[in-house]
């Protein structure tokens, strides 16, 4: 476990959510759910399926209209923001399912992002060329996520493992302060889920991370706090080893997975 | 994009340049004629491709944006003749700029839907086109214009013979040019991106419905200038041209064709125009053969001519 | 006031045929997921089969009857040999392929029933007119597809809402996915489903003969009005569909009837002369225009498939 410096425990919170409210019908998604990230924390959300874990990622994304509740990032208040403007605020997910741009590169899929950061996407006579700045920026992210031989490659023949390191790599292209991972582990050997928890960790730290994963060990290889999820209600957070000990937890969720 | 696409493109090109002195030679002006509607369509199509094919949209109104290009040419005509109005240098920005505005807000409020109801409702606004040109009474409601004064070139005129050929023609190059442009810049990779995978394209922070209203605008811009030339060729404007039907053969001519790739639409057209005219020739019931056709292709060439011929590629 | 209430049967009627069109349509869309072009050449073709039929029994009822059947024969066919096909095809390729069934359909309709117009005189015991109220007479034979439209109506509702059938198939229309898991055996549904849209459109053009002339591309010009219908209801919505068909039937007809009309009090006469008939023709798709804006997903939005991205 890393550990965290004081002063970031102490400073404000970069993503704060009050009351998060989701209803499907006569179904609770997400019952006034509160939920804050720290600077440099990796914050574990983790409760059996159908929890609403993937509902919160939604609505702190801005993927999910909530019917009630607030979310802020740095201090402002963004419910009302359309996911693209809260990227451009630092905002970034991951997805479950891999979610890449089929038939383009994986330096392109990379390019995406980088591009909207710098606001040149709406450039429509030069060539989208991925040299330059960009392709050097886009270079150093799949090094980071160990893509970096197969730049050239059509996501689409990606093997599992490696569209999962897409999925990462598409995530950081954005540049975000937070990041919110949704079962980044989902599907992956031991050794592929191995290499995705160094990975997570050797960018948490300057990335504030929310990572949802039903993987124990990775959760608590990772995680500075835990929040446990049980039909769209709160009904633990904090340390690791505080929710490890937890009697109601042991029998609520974790069970067999200690 | 494969060899065998590239070849047969420039193949059409040769055949439709070639096609000038072969009808001067044989005396031949029919010959040009169909070419040319060849051409126009083409160029509609092309325009429509940017929209249907590379943003994956499945927009089914377009020919209402032709038809604003023809009415434009011919309200100019009726109204203002012998005046800088006719003038093939003002019409056709002036048609590309009212078409692209209006299919920029039928795209802005057509994007709010997704799926078959986009369809459905990019079919319906183009109705609502049609019926406004229907109640045009000053210029002839339902049975349309003849084109009193065909655009002006310098001395010449837009409206048939060698001249509006090559211009046709080459406007039709012109299209493709900047078809192969736009989706090779930041913009066009944006929205290929955003029709593989929208969600994603939006979580990267790209606010993909305004690329796409951009898209409906350029490809509206297209088949506007297309219009102005549909109606110098065949000196008539009526509804017809603005018909749901029309927006469907549009649409027919890009999926035949290859939609999504640069020269499917010149493809489609081609075979849709030849096709027409070779089966009418056998017999004036063709449709009822070139119908089951059209389903046959769907059934079993879906990427169109250009699949046929090689990979699908996007660039 | 006389004139208004005519107007209104008027529209009423119009709103029924509507609803038997949509209703076919949204279903196909909401369980199939199949944008099926051809549902107008149904219509067309239950038109041009009453024409002939009565021709040949010298009854209108027997003729009703057997055209109806007919045109389920020809739904039957017509899904077992190309529309199966067409499922879980993209949008714009069903499109492409059921624009080639009605080039196919229109041309064989002008190749059997021959390139002229037909007309079909109603029945001889609905040839008159009948006196709703001192004062107001209405045709009988529209009065009688009012009644024929909402009978079926009912029996749509009924089928739909009351019977194990129905229940299947709003599952399936809501939520095609879940319908599967309960077991449902989709090829037959599919069949089902088509057949039903089939009988209900031809219903439509049975119903419509008598009023309009019978001709090649009559189905094309419906379509458009049953789209917009099947829009505002909410795709694979019954309700919606039926709410949103006698909508779009009175608001055009009463358009049609009394916009020109207004304006000619607000505005000069040929400036009112010349914006009334474009904007009553134009008032349907302004309606839906203005419902897409406050409701993107309909009256009566379901979970169908209108978000699969095309």
């Amino acid at each position: 476990m890393r550990a965290v410096d004081k002063a970031a425990v102490l400073a404000e919170p970069l993503l704060v959510a009050r009351g998060l409210t989701k209803r499907y019908g006569g179904l609770v998604a997400n019952a006034g759910i509160d939920f804050d990230l720290r600077p440099r924390e990796v914050h574990a959300v983790i409760g059996p399926n159908g929890g609403g874990k993937t509902t919160l990622l939604g609505q702190l994304m801005g993927e999910i209209e909530p019917d009630a509740g607030t979310i802020a990032l740095t201090g402002a208040d963004i419910t009302a923001l359309a996911v693209p403007e809260r990227v451009l605020r630092g905002l970034a997910r991951s997805y479950q399912v891999t979610s890449v741009f089929p038939g383009f590169t994986v330096l392109e899929n990379v390019a995406f992002g980088l591009r909207a950061r710098r606001r040149t996407t709406s450039r429509f006579w030069r060539a989208a060329r991925t040299g330059g700045e960009l392709g050097e920026a886009a270079a150093a992210i799949l090094r980071r996520v160990g893509l970096s031989g197969r730049s050239g490659v059509d996501a689409a023949v990606l093997s599992h493992g490696e569209q999962r390191q897409l999925e990462i790599a598409i995530a950081l292209s954005t540049t975000p302060k937070v990041l919110l991972l949704d079962e980044p582990l989902a599907g992956l050997g031991v050794d592929e889920g191995r290499r995705m928890v160094d990975l997570i960790a050797s960018i948490a730290g300057p990335i504030a991370i929310v990572l949802v994963e039903h993987d124990m060990d990775a959760v608590f290889a990772l995680a500075d706090r835990i929040t446990v999820l049980v039909d769209g209600a709160v009904i633990a957070s904090g340390a690791p080893d505080a929710i490890r000990a937890d009697p109601l937890m042991r029998s609520a969720y974790l069970g067999e997975d200690l | 994009m494969s060899r065998a696409v590239l070849l047969l493109a420039a193949a059409l090109f040769v055949v439709l340049l070639a096609a000038v002195p072969a009808a001067l030679l044989l005396d031949l002006p029919y010959l040009l004629f169909l070419f040319q509607q060849l051409a126009i369509l083409a160029t509609a199509a092309v325009g429509l491709n940017l929209v249907l094919g590379y943003a994956g949209l499945p927009a089914f109104g377009h020919a209402a944006f032709v038809g604003i290009g023809s009415y434009t040419v011919g309200i100019l005509a009726t109204e203002l003749p012998g005046t800088l109005f006719t003038s093939a240098w003002v019409q056709l920005p002036l048609a590309a700029a009212l078409a692209g505005l209006v299919a920029a807000l039928i795209g802005a409020v057509s994007l709010r839907t997704r799926g078959v109801a986009f369809l459905m409702i990019t079919l319906a606004f183009g109705q609502m086109l049609y019926f406004a040109a229907v109640a045009l009474e000053r210029y002839g409601g339902d049975d349309g214009m003849i084109l009193v004064a065909p655009s002006r070139l310098g001395e010449q005129n837009l409206s048939r013979g060698v001249l509006s050929y090559t211009i046709s023609v080459a406007v039709l190059a012109v299209a493709l040019y900047v078809s192969f442009r736009l989706m090779r810049s930041p913009f066009g990779t944006v929205l290929r991106g955003a029709a593989a995978n929208e969600r994603r394209m939006q979580a990267v922070g790209v606010a993909v419905h305004r690329y796409r209203i951009g898209a409906f605008a350029a490809s509206g811009a297209l088949c506007g200038i297309a219009g102005v030339l549909l109606a110098n060729h065949t000196a008539f404007i009526s509804p017809a041209t603005l018909a749901w039907t029309r927006s469907v053969e549009l649409a027919v001519m890009v999926l035949l064709g290859g939609a999504g790739t640069l020269f499917g639409p010149l493809f489609g057209a081609a075979a849709f125009v030849l096709l027409e005219e070779v089966l009418s020739g056998v017999t004036e019931h063709w449709r009822i053969v070139f119908g089951p056709l059209l389903l046959l292709v769907v059934l079993a060439a879906p990427g169109g001519i250009a699949g046929l011929l090689g990979r699908q590629s996007n660039d | 006031m006389t004139l208004f209430l005519e107007q209104a049967l008027n529209g009423l009627q119009l709103g029924v045929l509507l609803f038997l069109l949509s209703a076919g349509l949204t279903l196909v869309f909401g369980i199939m997921g199949i944008v099926n072009l051809a549902h107008g050449s149904l219509y067309m073709l239950g038109a041009y089969f009453a024409v002939t039929f009565t021709g040949w029994t010298g009854s209108f009822l027997l003729g009703a009857l057997a055209a109806l059947l007919a045109t389920v024969i020809v739904g039957i066919v017509l899904e077992r040999v190309a529309i199966r096909g067409l499922y879980d095809r993209p949008h714009l390729e069903q499109v492409l392929g059921t624009f080639g069934l009605i080039l196919f359909f229109n041309e064989g309709a002008r190749l059997v029933f021959g390139p002229a117009g037909l007309s079909l005189a109603p029945p001889a015991w609905l040839s008159g007119q009948v006196t709703l109220l001192p004062g107001v007479v209405y045709p009988s034979y529209r009065l009688a597809v009012l009644v024929a439209g909402i009978a079926a109506a009912g029996g749509m509702y009924w089928l739909v809402a009351r019977t194990r059938a129905g229940m299947l198939l709003r599952a399936a229309a809501a939520n095609r996915n879940m319908a599967e898991a309960l077991g449902v055996n989709s090829r037959l549904l599919f069949l089902a489903v088509f057949a039903l849209g089939a009988g209900l459109s031809g219903l439509a053009g049975i119903l419509a003969a008598p009023l309009l002339t019978v001709r090649v591309g009559m189905g094309e010009e419906v379509l458009l009005l049953a789209f917009v219908v099947v829009v505002i209801g909410g795709i694979g919505s019954i309700r919606g569909a039926l709410v949103a068909a006698l909508l779009i039937g009175v608001l055009d007809t009463l358009g049609r009837a009394y916009l020109p009309g207004a304006l000619r009090f607000a505005f000069a006469g040929p400036v009112a002369d010349a914006v009334g008939p474009a904007l009553s023709s134009m008032l349907i798709y302004f309606a839906m225009a203005v419902v897409l804006v406050v409701r993107p997903r309909g009256l009566f939005p379901t979970s169908a498939r209108t978000d699969v991205a095309a």
